[in-house]
């Protein structure tokens, strides 16, 4: 870190979240000053801060006394609380308390936690980028928040001296994961790995949870990094058309065509050989250029060979998208990190149900025996669906809760996997962990905090 | 294809026999060498070149046809960049040469193939191809007949891939080893003996005019394509090669599984199928590893004839790796995509978006018989995702082509079609504030301005299509005949 630039203090509202714990983390790992705000206390490593995010008096007390520069807010419900009175209290008016509190103290930086969740509505989301717009209809209450509170955090950029920014993580998984892994582990236990609905070849994505935090990092170090050029709301004559706008700058060609080689972190890293980067290998006489060679191809930055960028008109980052971008929003340039929104994904979307598949495989290896092998059970989705309706009506008479629903078999069946390559250029974010390692890692912790709970019933 | 065989397929695969009929009468040739019009670009008035068109159907079963149909001089190029190489493979393969011989051999073969007169009958009687090597004087006297920027490249070419060859073939001969141990270096060895014709064959391509100058320096994305089709090959002949004593399956991939020797691979007890499909899978998902370059490599090409002669071979590979994948047949016998199949891939890989749907529609084939229990399982389904992915960002599936008009349809239900739809919206509010901003200037529009609109909104809804590429079927014949005798 250069001395010209100081050095930011953090806040992690919901520092003692799943994820807002693995923000906390990294940015101790590195060295920041950071501070968590939560509801109760949980760990004692950080200065902490009770307090409500919907009272604005004890968020700003907070912010005055810890020195925060820097907000980092992941405090949400759980979605499965199915509250929507509650939904709407945190999400929507504890982030507008928020937003008040950061400006009225003169916090620069916020960044904001939203969720992939918020543009799906039941229908396949295909390699979607963010200029998809938040659909008419929500999903669900706690989606529909989250999207408000997003609008909020956009809006809000560049206002009273705030600069903002949100993330949308898609399928959250990890270490300190006690959602997506409690509903895993129950088919575990219940012996109903076998089941499957749909023919699965719908694909999703899944991020692991230190990517998310590691990207909440690159935001808000980023945030206050100048666009690439100023926006068109700044220029003399507001462009009313596409001819209007100028060419791009060179700081923007380079953002957009510099190569971003495809994500490899789980299927295995190698550099495809060429006649002019390769190892040197077995040689009776080494070739003209040896080192040259040999050197080309230990080079980590692929300039040597340029790859050729194709793009379609509908790629958000060809020169036309980018343009249409401008004139969408003019007051914010397409390629600066300030009052963005951002998917992060591990970039490894695969087939729906191979995901909870590892989760089992995993499994396996700490409880080994306990499951017989057998092969799928395959629901088609029609018939997925009638059984679900048949469900829900059946704990509607009964009162019983429902754990097989229309939006599980939906949520099971539709494709929902992102584009990030925004995310990859304008913030510089690459996956760190991958799917396989993520899997790993994310089991071995859930079997020591399983033994750990199981021991204390004794 | 004799009669008789093909009443036994009509009684035995009935659909397949439709699919080959279809390809008979339908699937026209459409270039003929043999023609006189031809004659300045095929060569075919010279007993020399009439020698080498015939070498190349003799060693080329399942390609002489597609390289024929290429355009111009590229024809003649290719067929003898491919005896060339041919003939420096045959030395390489021939195991009864010593290394004593066939290392000053390889190493001048690039110098051999512009020498008039050098032929080689060293070759042992069962070297299926030696008989090209004893005529070899035949291919350099239209090697030396070929322009300059096309006959440097052959041999520059020649030169990499013998030096390669014969650093490995002494390793072998010196040191024992039979195995190659890392990734990195079955990557190289793919690189000499097809990564570089990859590379080969772009700077020809090149060089020719038919495709951009800058093809010939995508070396990452021409190696790959040369390393999906080697690398399909290689696991394909994993028995063939064994019977041979030839190993080219890293240890670094097989070794995980508990094996010593790759000969061990053969047992039929379940424990050691299950180990050697877990081998089996993981040499695929290394292979898969190239896919996405070989569809982006593919979608560089212009010219017809020179996309159908690379796509080809990439349809082909991607449904041999689907034949392979956890198929324990492969360790105990040669296995061959059915005929019908490549009837089919040859008929539909006519534009880089069919091409990727045909490497999905593999990629799904291949996963839909993944094994959880399966070490790799999670890595197939990653990287059949990426090819997914790369159709989709390619040839985004929103954009629909209504068969009976051809025109183009958006999909309701897709949320990208409101990105589209949201652009359309503002470009009419822009349009409506143009108009307004004339009238507040107290003058009325002019006719020009009238035009610009019209043009303007015309240019957003031509923009709003997406133009695809719909490149008509090129007609390709007798491949596939040749693959039924």
């Amino acid at each position: 870190m250069t001395s010209r630039k100081t050095q930011d203090v953090y806040m992690v509202i919901g520092g003692n979240g799943f994820l807002g714990r693995h923000i906390v983390q990294q940015l101790q790992e590195r060295g920041d000053i950071v501070s968590a705000f939560d509801i109760v206390a949980r760990y004692d490593d950080v200065p902490f801060y009770p307090g409500d995010i919907t009272d604005q008096s004890s968020v700003e007390s907070a912010i005055r006394r810890s020195g925060t520069t820097c907000i980092i807010h992941t405090a949400s419900p759980h979605a499965s609380l199915n509250k929507p009175d509650v939904f709407h209290k945190v999400n929507v008016e504890g982030t507008r308390t928020i937003i008040a509190a950061a400006v009225a103290t003169g916090v620069r930086k916020l960044v904001f936690t939203s969720s992939a969740g918020v543009v799906f509505n039941g229908t396949d989301n295909i390699d979607i980028d963010e200029r998809v717009p938040i659909p008419e209809v929500p999903m669900d209450a706690y989606n529909d928040t989250k999207a408000k509170a997003e609008a909020l955090v956009l809006e809000a950029n560049g206002k009273g001296g705030l600069l903002t920014v949100a993330l949308r993580p898609a399928g959250i998984f990890g270490p300190g994961d006690r959602q997506a892994m409690t509903g895993f582990y129950q088919v575990y236990e219940g012996g109903k790995t076998h089941f499957q609905v749909g023919d699965n070849t719908n694909m999703f994505d899944w991020t692991y949870v230190g990517n998310v935090a590691y990207a909440h990092l690159l935001a808000a170090d980023k945030l206050d990094t100048p666009p690439p050029a100023p926006p068109i709301s700044s220029l003399e004559k507001e462009p009313l058309s596409f001819d209007d706008i100028p060419e791009l700058t060179d700081a923007e060609r380079q953002l957009i065509e510099h190569p971003v080689s495809t994500i490899d972190i789980t299927t295995g890293r190698h550099r495809v050989p060429t006649c002019e980067a390769r190892p040197l290998g077995p040689y009776v006489t080494p070739p003209p250029n040896a080192e040259k060679i040999a050197a080309a191809f230990e080079n980590p930055d692929h300039a040597a060979t340029p790859r050729p960028l194709v793009r379609t008109r509908f790629d958000q980052m060809s020169e036309y998208g980018l343009k249409r971008e401008k004139l969408r929003r003019p007051e914010v340039n397409p390629l600066q990190v300030a009052g963005q929104v951002f998917f992060i994904t591990n970039g490894e979307p695969t087939y729906f149900w191979d995901f909870p598949r590892i989760i089992w495989n995993e499994l396996d290896r700490y409880f080994p025996g306990k499951r017989t092998p057998r092969s799928p059970f395959v629901l088609p989705k029609p018939v997925g669906l009638a059984l679900a309706s048949a469900s829900e009506w059946f704990g509607y008479l009964t009162g019983r809760e429902v754990t097989f629903t229309r939006f599980k078999v939906t949520f099971s069946c539709a494709n929902r996997y992102h584009n990030i390559e925004k995310a990859r250029r304008v913030l510089g974010y690459e996956p760190q962990v991958g799917l396989q390692e993520g899997v790993k890692r994310t089991i071995e912790w859930w079997y020591a905090d399983h033994m750990a709970s199981k021991n204390q019933k004794k | 294809m004799a009669i008789t065989t093909w009443l036994a397929l009509l009684l035995t695969h009935p659909l397949e026999f439709r699919t080959l009929l279809q390809f008979y009468l339908y699937h026209e040739q459409k270039r003929d060498i043999k023609a006189l019009k031809e004659h300045p670009t095929s060569g075919w008035d010279r007993a020399s070149m009439r020698r080498c068109w015939e070498f190349l159907d003799m060693t080329s079963r399942s390609f002489s046809a597609v390289i024929k149909e290429l355009d111009g001089d590229l024809a003649r190029t290719i067929a003898l960049f491919y005896l060339v190489l041919r003939g420096l493979d045959t030395v390489e393969d021939d195991m009864t040469i010593p290394d004593a011989v066939k290392q000053p051999i390889l190493r001048s073969f690039h110098v051999h193939t512009v020498t008039p007169g050098w032929k080689f009958d060293g070759c042992g009687p069962n070297e299926k191809d030696r008989q090209l090597l004893v005529e070899y004087d035949t291919v350099v006297e239209e090697v030396n007949l070929l322009l300059p920027h096309y006959k440097n490249v052959i041999i520059d070419i020649t030169l990499k891939m013998e030096t390669g060859m014969a650093d490995y073939a002494h390793k072998a001969a010196t040191t024992g080893t039979i195995y190659l141990d890392t990734v990195a270096e079955y990557d190289l060895y793919c690189h000499y003996v097809a990564g570089l014709v990859g590379e080969g064959l772009s700077r020809i391509f090149a060089a020719s005019g038919k495709e951009v100058a800058s093809l010939g320096s995508q070396l990452e994305l021409s190696n790959s394509m040369g390393l999906l089709l080697q690398k399909t090959n290689i696991i394909r002949d994993f028995r063939e090669d064994a019977d041979e004593k030839r190993f080219f399956w890293p240890k670094e991939i097989w070794g995980a599984y508990g094996f010593n020797e790759m000969s061990e691979m053969h047992k039929t007890d379940p424990d050691t199928m299950q180990r050697a499909s877990w081998a089996q899978s993981g040499m695929i998902v290394d292979a898969l590893r190239h896919a996405v370059d070989s569809l982006d490599y593919l979608r560089l090409l212009k010219n017809q004839s020179v996309f159908n002669f690379c796509a080809i071979p990439a349809t082909m590979a991607i449904a041999t790796l689907e034949l392979c994948f956890m198929n324990k047949e492969m360790f105990q016998r040669n296995i061959k995509i059915r005929k019908a199949d490549a009837a089919k891939l040859i008929m539909r890989s006519t534009n880089p978006r069919e091409v990727g749907l045909i490497f999905r529609d593999y990629a799904r084939r291949i996963h839909a018989k993944a094994v959880p229990s399966d070490p790799n399982f999670l890595k197939i389904g990653i990287a059949c995702g990426k090819i997914e992915q790369w159709c989709e960002h390619s040839y985004p599936s929103f954009i629909q082509i209504l068969p009976e008009s051809g025109r183009q349809e958006l999909d309701p239900n897709d949320p990208r079609t409101r990105v589209v739809q949201g652009e359309q919206n503002l470009e009419a509010a822009l349009a409506r504030k143009r108009k307004l901003n004339g009238i507040t200037n107290g003058k009325a529009p002019a006719q020009l301005e009238l035009t610009q609109t019209s043009m303007s909104e015309l240019a957003m809804y031509v923009g709003a299509a997406f133009a695809l590429v719909m490149a008509l079927a090129g007609g390709i014949v007798y491949a596939v005949m040749k693959y039924s005798d």
